[in-house]
């Protein structure tokens, strides 16, 4: 496979359905970085991953996986990737042996070894019919399986979404581990921002099937803030400063994009720190400008 | 494709096991009738075994029938794959569509000559309980009947690749297997009401109305049953390619 500098590079890439839109989206995952794909319900997160995987056909655009075209390369770049999903594929009559035996068949790379490691690490029954295993059990053994045929990106699709605080944590320093090889890469889509706060270089925001923005997360959340401040500084502010703006009866939370440059614009004004969640939170409300 | 086909076995073996339960009590309850012809209650009716005697291909194919039948396929494993998620996560990988559709269709095939086998063993068990000598005639009826089952079973999994649930093949399935009894039944009733006494003489006429065509029975289903396997197949691989998650 030839020298790549990022994991994914997606470009112009749309999708049209009845009543929304996938629309002209583009962004790149750099090699050895975990992107964080944020959004809220039904944004078109989802939507981006089936198109990335090649399970729904895009109407436009180009997709490029460990530098290579995905249409050109498919069954190549599917044999470097692991795509995990919400729900668990295999059966629930199957145990994790069966599933070793009939994974050692599909990918060309098994590790039996590694897969057992990982069972032994999480504590999985490998004779037990999966379909008495708890939801974190069945989350684990996937990535378990995700991360036992040296894959080199891995796709997740809110993977983490229902798990307990402990099981997340777990899963979560297990991506970090993934990522002590520099030539492994995670696109993990959530609306669990919290999990993307600990783990993620790199987040992108999408809405309404649109890319808000995307870039590091550190420079994201430093980017933006939040000016606290009575109504009447409130209007004040030059409009172009904001991305939206909670009002209260006691005043106004303001959510602005560049943090260095209105420190200076608004010095007699409370500036506090952000958080991803918070970001999400205002952007998604950026038409609207002013809410409640 | 082993670890798929292993993959088929293991969620699909409830269902064969059912199918082979029953096909083992059809095939008992047919030599029991015909012990009963000899030792049991029915030897003491003479017209009933005289009756029954001239319609001995009841007993030798109707268990085959329903074995084959039994054990042809709706496409269960490829809709429990498409309900687990795994249709979608294999499509994730480098599996091309060829290896997923070849490994339906090579399980599918396996379990139903492993029907063929059961059928000839019956037929075996049951000639040579009974006197009866295996002629190359009974052995082409059956493969006959075998790919007969090849044919609604890839007729069915074809379809299966267009549908979104198991019930729709079932439906359109059975509905079309409906029409042909319907048709022999229109054609049948005219011609029983001309019969003395249509409830005995019945199958024995029936069974003769097989006898010009009898001889083509055999190239004609196996021809067809090529057609089904080898077209069904190029048309599944496309069905799949086409399916969308």
């Amino acid at each position: 496979m030839a020298e790549y500098k990022n994991a994914i590079e997606i470009n112009g890439l749309t999708k049209k359905y009845d009543g929304f839109t996938l629309d002209n989206i583009s962004f790149n995952v750099p090699k050895g970085t975990i992107m964080g794909f944020i959004g809220q319900n039904g944004a078109g997160k989802t939507t981006t991953i089936k198109l990335l995987l090649n399970l729904i056909k895009k109407d436009s655009g180009t997709v490029n996986m460990l530098g290579l075209d995905l249409d050109k390369n498919e069954s190549e770049i599917k044999s470097q990737i692991s795509a995990v999903f919400d729900e668990i594929p295999f059966h629930e009559v199957l145990n994790a042996n069966q599933i070793s035996v009939i994974l050692s068949d599909v990918f060309e790379n098994w590790d039996k070894q590694t897969y057992f490691n990982y069972l032994d690490r999480f504590a999985l029954p490998r004779k037990k019919n999966i379909g008495s295993f708890s939801k974190g059990m069945k989350m684990k053994l996937q990535i378990a399986t995700a991360l036992s045929h040296n894959a080199k990106l891995l796709i997740m699709d809110e993977a983490t979404t229902g798990l307990d605080p402990v099981v997340r944590n777990e899963i979560l320093d297990i991506f970090m581990e993934y990522l002590q090889d520099e030539n492994n890469s995670i696109l993990l889509s959530s609306h669990i921002t919290s999990d993307l706060e600990k783990i993620a270089d790199m987040v992108t925001f999408i809405d309404k099937g649109k890319i808000l923005l995307t870039g590091g997360k550190d420079e994201t959340v430093e980017n933006h803030a939040v000016i606290k401040c009575k109504k009447d500084d409130y209007k004040n502010i030059d409009t172009a400063d904001i991305v939206s703006a909670r009002i209260t009866d006691f005043g106004a939370e303001v959510m602005i994009h560049d943090r260095e440059k209105c420190e200076k614009k608004y010095s007699g004004l409370t500036i506090d720190n952000t958080t991803l969640e918070e970001i999400m939170l205002y952007y998604v409300r950026r038409e609207k400008k002013e809410w409640k | 494709m082993k670890g798929l086909i292993y993959k088929n076995y293991l969620i699909t073996r409830k269902y064969y096991f059912m199918a082979f339960v029953f096909s083992f009590i059809t095939a008992l309850f047919m030599i029991l009738i015909r012990l009963s012809m000899i030792y049991g209650n029915i030897s003491h009716d003479a017209e009933a075994v005289s009756d029954l005697t001239k319609s001995m291909w009841i007993f030798r194919y109707m268990p085959c029938a329903v074995i084959i039948l039994g054990f042809a396929g709706y496409g269960e494993a490829f809709f429990t794959d498409l309900n687990a998620g795994w249709t979608r996560f294999s499509r994730t990988t480098s599996l091309s569509t060829h290896q997923i559709v070849g490994s339906y269709f090579l399980s599918e095939g396996i379990v139903l000559v492993f029907a063929y086998i059961m059928c000839l063993l019956y037929l075996t068990i049951f000639c040579l309980s009974f006197g009866d000598k295996i002629s190359l005639n009974y052995i082409a009826n059956i493969t006959s009947l075998f790919c007969f089952g090849a044919i609604i079973q890839y007729f069915n999994l074809t379809l299966a690749m267009f549908a979104k649930k198991i019930q729709t093949v079932q439906l359109i399935s059975v509905s079309i297997a409906l029409i042909f009894p319907w048709l022999l039944c229109a054609y049948i009733y005219p011609k029983m009401k001309e019969l003395e006494n249509p409830d005995t003489v019945l199958l024995e006429w029936m069974a003769q109305q097989f006898e010009p065509i009898k001889a083509y029975i055999f190239p004609v289903m196996l021809f067809l049953a090529l057609i089904f396997t080898v077209g069904g197949y190029f048309i599944s691989v496309k069905g799949l390619e086409r399916r969308t998650f």
